[in-house]
């Protein structure tokens, strides 16, 4: 039975890859979040702890697996991998009758990613893209509103206020962590002094 | 009416600027347009406004939209009237000069026969 357990641990892993994926994916759009969390319910429901399958609610985790995967783009990559996992190991079919529905369904997800075919189930998320105005986006974390206070402190006291508010907001609109850390560190090392050394030029009397 | 340094950076604000010089436009929409970073785009704007060419105004409250509801206000930037006769001129002059400077490092060709 030590192949079984192997082969086993290799599908719990390439699921665990998808989900994982698609869990990050999804925090963008909260209601395919709450599917797949549902999911990720139903998958871990669908495991003892000695890794074999029970039989409940497969189908329902399998509809809802598809779903999430086949509308959001961003999940072919992932699919991708978990085709390349179960492709290296033809035999995982063979090795479990209990599991081979569930392989064969990841199967086909995985390939039909792979070769585009892909389903529009919701228009607005077919290419696994959103509007950015649309995405709902979180406040700016603590240290990068500091470094911000850090920068706007360079400039004169009546302009703080305006700036501070003005980067503040920036920040809720850029769409990633490395990009709110690429403009607030510009800002800090070359924006702020620059702009500083501008408005008390600005301030002071022509010569 | 002062001009600014017309580095490259500060032409390609201006140039996108001009493509609507009636629109106002916000720090990181100029940001995205020109693909400049943060930290260069704030201090030419700044730059500019010094010297009366852009016009700045905070949004207000009434003005925002309802995704955007409480989040902090931005600051609107404009072209001026004057700002944009002066920018067009500047811009004009800085591309007639790109082909008549100096060529550095004595990379001009030189005239046939010398030595």
């Amino acid at each position: 039975m030590a192949p079984l357990r192997i082969h086993d641990s290799m599908i719990m892993r390439s699921e665990d890859v998808l989900f994982r994926a698609l869990r990050h994916t999804c925090r963008q759009w909260p209601e395919l979040a709450k599917l797949a969390d549902l999911a990720w319910e139903d998958q871990t429901r669908c495991w003892t702890p000695g890794g074999v399958p029970t039989g409940g609610g497969r189908d329902e985790q399998l509809r809802k697996l598809r779903t999430i995967a086949v509308v959001l783009g961003p999940a072919r990559t992932a699919t991708c991998r978990v085709a390349e996992l179960l492709d290296s190991s033809s035999d995982i079919e063979r090795a479990s009758d209990g599991i081979s529905e569930l392989l064969e369904e990841m199967i086909n997800l995985a390939e039909s990613a792979r070769n585009g075919n892909l389903r529009v189930l919701w228009p607005g998320l077919a290419d696994g893209r959103q509007d950015v105005q649309t995405i709902p986006r979180r406040p700016p974390g603590r240290a990068a509103v500091r470094l911000l206070g850090l920068a706007t402190g360079l400039l004169p006291a009546s302009e703080r206020p305006l700036y501070q508010e003005d980067w503040t907001g920036m920040l809720y609109d850029l769409p990633t962590r490395r990009k709110r850390a690429a403009a607030v560190l510009s800002l800090l090392l070359a924006g702020a002094p620059q702009m500083a050394w501008e408005m008390r030029r600005a301030r002071q009397p022509d010569a | 009416m002062p001009k600014p340094r017309m580095t490259l950076q500060t032409q390609i604000v201006l140039r996108q600027a001009l493509l609507e010089p009636t629109r106002e436009w916000y720090g990181l929409e100029m940001v995205n347009a020109t693909g400049l970073p943060t930290g260069t785009v704030y201090p030419i704007v700044a730059r500019l406004e010094r010297i009366g060419w852009f016009e700045r105004r905070q949004e207000s409250l009434a003005e925002q939209t309802p995704e955007r509801f409480g989040r902090p206000l931005r600051l609107y930037y404009k072209l001026t009237d004057d700002g944009t006769q002066a920018a067009r001129l500047a811009l004009a002059e800085a591309h007639q000069h790109r082909g008549t400077d100096p060529i550095p490092w004595g990379l001009l060709p030189r005239p046939s026969g010398a030595t």
